[in-house]
């Protein structure tokens, strides 16, 4: 083989393996339970009065607590476990006297609290 | 490693191989037969890529006037339909003289030939270790370029870019068809690969370029050192693939794969024992090469339009004596039918075929005139200095000086590689001399490659024994000394930038929650809901339109604040209201004008002026970034 032919190949070879590991590594990144830590809290439909909420987990806590306050008042709360990778469905009823009030969603896990909120 | 994982690699590389080197390689095998070597192999190699990169665009324009539907399926058979004519060219043309002897030129010594493997070896390493921290699909850059991208690969259709002029549409053919072609996704490292293996075939063209100029194979192997290995990270080399500064690294490419086909076209004027047909030929691929970049990037063309013009003047007046041999010669070459063809194709592609939208808008009336900004008055020395490195600066200016007293007046490459560097200094440091009126930097960064040559040669040139010290003049010892003194210099000034190659690599989990959040809005809005994001503080902001694909301006940004206070650019501010001030009577108006009913923010710096607004609901929350919803 020429030396030029060498040189090609060599380059072909770096250049292949240089992207197989770019292309592996960029897979794990994307992926939202590889190497990451954070979790997410949304309502299932968010233009509707519907209250019906989902905990996204991709952290390493499997532990989360979740409260459903009316203005400042506590109407409902749960402790669950979501695992990692995995959703958790909530539902809250509707009900009339919610109505022109701010039902906000808490979330807590760990030291962690996140909240979403609906002026009905 | 998932066998679906090998089968999407594999088909990647046949998409590389069919979209990025076919169309090169039979071009380049109907125009220069195997049997003749007025190419290396290693060259064919190099150009097959760059050529396929204009190939495959021309192809694109012929479908688009055509209106045939540029798919998976039509890119492929207008590759084979392409490639197949010049195979039939090739087999119809009568080789004289067959000669496959190796071209001594490119032919290594051991020491050579293990130097060049270890400095390829080092350059992608280096650029790999920085890429593997950055190949995330986040910059905004390559949001914006792979957004067209997409938008082809899902049309069907060469993208109208809605009139903006810094979208070029040779950026983006050849990113969608292989696309389209692999099925690997934009959300990959694929748009990163495919900028990574630009730069480095700008490299390997810088490398083949030196090598022709000089007819010396340690001034080539030392400019790999000097472009590929040291200050491998920093603009415009792997900060701008990861960056997807799509333009400069594709003009990098064109444009010196343009000056070698000048350089090769323009040895007839040297020498007697180059054919006028051979000449014909490099100089057709020459204005092939320039209709590409033309249909490129702006900037890359606008520049090479000065350097060339430049060159042309300043060779015909070191020859003046000479003139009458000149312009025959270049009469006989000009005046013949494949360039005259290449000329005429190229023009008609240009003016009635596709014309790029940058010469349909004023930007070229905006890229001339007085600077009318402090970032486009000119560059300082020590702005030179850290754009290029201190390095590459003071050798390649030695190697300028050095080749200014070596000069051989006759040489068209020394005064490419000196009209190059004078003219960018030029226009990056005193713009005003020449009536530019474009970002001094973005220019300054061009300055790399050139003076990547120079360094070379000036590097040679100190320390070869048969220029320097032909007399014994200097002692050895104090040579050798010396050299390793400046070799210190040379390798700790330009790897220092590669530390950050093997720093760390960021926690990516931002832009993982960014699109977590688009996709909670694509699942929960329709074509009638109006978003607006924020760009100041949400990660891989300039990513979220690719979930929509709605147009380049969906969602709507708020800006970088600054923005909204330059005088010079005058601009709406109603994406600042409604996030910074919701409840104002600005934002109020801008949101019955604009019907924003979705509002995309980091909860970190944006939260607090929409808790206390009744009209407001918080849907979505993932600490990073969370989405309100207006009622």
């Amino acid at each position: 083989m020429s030396q030029q032919k060498k040189i090609i190949f060599f380059l072909i070879i770096l250049f292949i393996a240089s992207s197989v590991w770019l292309f592996y590594l960029s897979e794990k990144i994307l992926d939202p339970n590889v190497g990451k830590n954070w979790w997410s809290v949304s309502f299932s439909d968010s233009k509707s009065e519907d209250l019906d909420f989902t905990i996204e987990n991709h952290s390493d806590k499997d532990n989360f607590q979740w409260i459903v306050l009316s203005g400042n008042d506590k109407i409902n709360e749960a402790n669950v476990t979501v695992k990692k990778g995995e959703n958790y469905f909530a539902n809250v009823n509707f009900e009339d006297n919610y109505r022109n009030k701010k039902i906000t969603i808490q979330v807590i896990s760990g030291d962690e609290k996140k909240e979403i909120y609906k002026n009905l | 490693m998932t066998f679906e994982f090998i089968y999407s690699q594999v088909l990647f590389y046949i998409s590389i191989l069919v979209i990025l080197f076919v169309p090169g390689y039979f071009l380049l095998l109907a125009v220069f037969s195997k049997g003749e070597n007025q190419i290396s192999k290693m060259e064919r190699f190099i150009f097959s890529f760059g050529l396929s990169l204009i190939v495959v665009d021309f192809i694109a324009f012929a479908y688009s006037k055509l209106n045939i539907p540029i798919t998976a399926i039509s890119s492929v058979l207008g590759v084979l339909f392409f490639s197949i004519t010049c195979f039939i060219f090739y087999k119809l043309k009568k080789i004289e003289n067959v000669n496959v002897k190796e071209d001594e030129l490119f032919s290594f010594s051991k020491n050579q030939f293990f130097l060049l493997l270890l400095l390829l070896f080092l350059t992608i390493f280096i650029k790999t270790a920085y890429l593997s921290g950055t190949v995330a699909p986040t910059a905004t850059d390559m949001g914006h370029h792979n957004y067209w991208a997409k938008e082809m690969s899902e049309t069907h259709k060469l993208p109208v870019y809605e009139g903006m002029p810094d979208f070029i549409i040779g950026e983006h053919i050849a990113l969608s068809e292989i696309n389209m072609l692999s099925g690997k996704s934009f959300f990959s490292a694929f748009p990163v690969i495919f900028l990574l293996l630009i730069n480095l075939l700008s490299i390997l063209t810088v490398f083949v370029l030196t090598l022709r100029v000089f007819k010396n194979k340690n001034i080539a192997i030392l400019s790999i050192l000097f472009l590929g290995v040291l200050f491998a990270v920093s603009s415009p080399q792997a900060k701008f693939v990861s960056g997807g500064v799509m333009g400069n690294i594709l003009g990098n490419l064109l444009m010196p794969m343009a000056f070698y086909f000048y350089l090769r076209a323009s040895e007839l004027l040297n020498y007697d024992t180059v054919s006028l047909f051979d000449s014909r030929k490099f100089l057709s691929l020459g204005i092939f090469s320039t209709f590409g970049l033309f249909y490129t990037h702006h900037l890359t063309a606008f520049i090479f339009l000065f350097i060339f013009s430049f060159l042309i003047v300043v060779f015909l007046i070191l020859n003046y004596k000479d003139l009458k041999n000149i312009f025959g010669k270049i009469f006989d070459l000009v005046f013949s039918i494949p360039v005259i063809t290449t000329f005429a194709i190229g023009l008609i592609f240009f003016f009635f075929i596709f014309t790029p939208n940058y010469v349909r808008t004023n930007a070229v009336e905006t890229a001339v005139g007085t600077p009318s900004k402090a970032t486009r008055e000119g560059l300082s020395m020590d702005n030179i200095k850290s754009s290029v490195g201190e390095v590459r600066l003071a050798l390649g200016f030695l190697g300028l000086l050095l080749l200014a007293l070596n000069y051989k007046r006759k040489n068209f490459g020394f005064t490419l590689v000196s009209a190059w560097t004078a003219m960018l200094f030029i226009m990056s440091t005193k713009p005003e001399l020449i009536f530019i009126n474009l970002p001094s930097s973005r220019i300054g960064n061009y300055m790399s490659y050139p003076l990547a040559i120079l360094s070379a040669y000036g590097l040679f040139s100190i320390f070869n024994s048969n220029l320097v010290n032909s007399k014994k003049i200097i002692p050895k010892k104090f040579l050798d000394g010396s050299f390793l003194i400046i070799l210190i210099f040379v390798l700790t000034g330009g790897l220092l930038d590669s530390v950050q190659a093997f720093k760390k690599a960021p926690d990516f989990t931002p832009v993982i929650e960014t699109y977590d959040a688009s996709n909670y809005l694509v699942k929960n809005t329709n074509n009638e809901d109006v978003i607006l994001k924020d760009h100041n503080y949400i990660t891989a902001d300039s990513w979220i339109k690719l979930f929509f694909m709605q147009g380049y301006r969906y969602p709507q940004s708020r800006g970088y604040f600054k923005r909204y206070e330059d005088p010079t650019k005058p601009r709406e501010m109603c994406t600042l209201y409604m996030i910074s001030n919701p409840a104002g009577q600005d934002a109020q108006k801008c949101f019955q004008e604009t019907k924003t009913n979705y509002i995309l923010v980091n909860p970190k710096f944006d939260s607090s002026q929409f808790a206390k607004l009744k009209n407001f609901s918080k849907v979505y929350n993932n600490g990073d970034v969370a989405v309100y919803y207006k009622k």
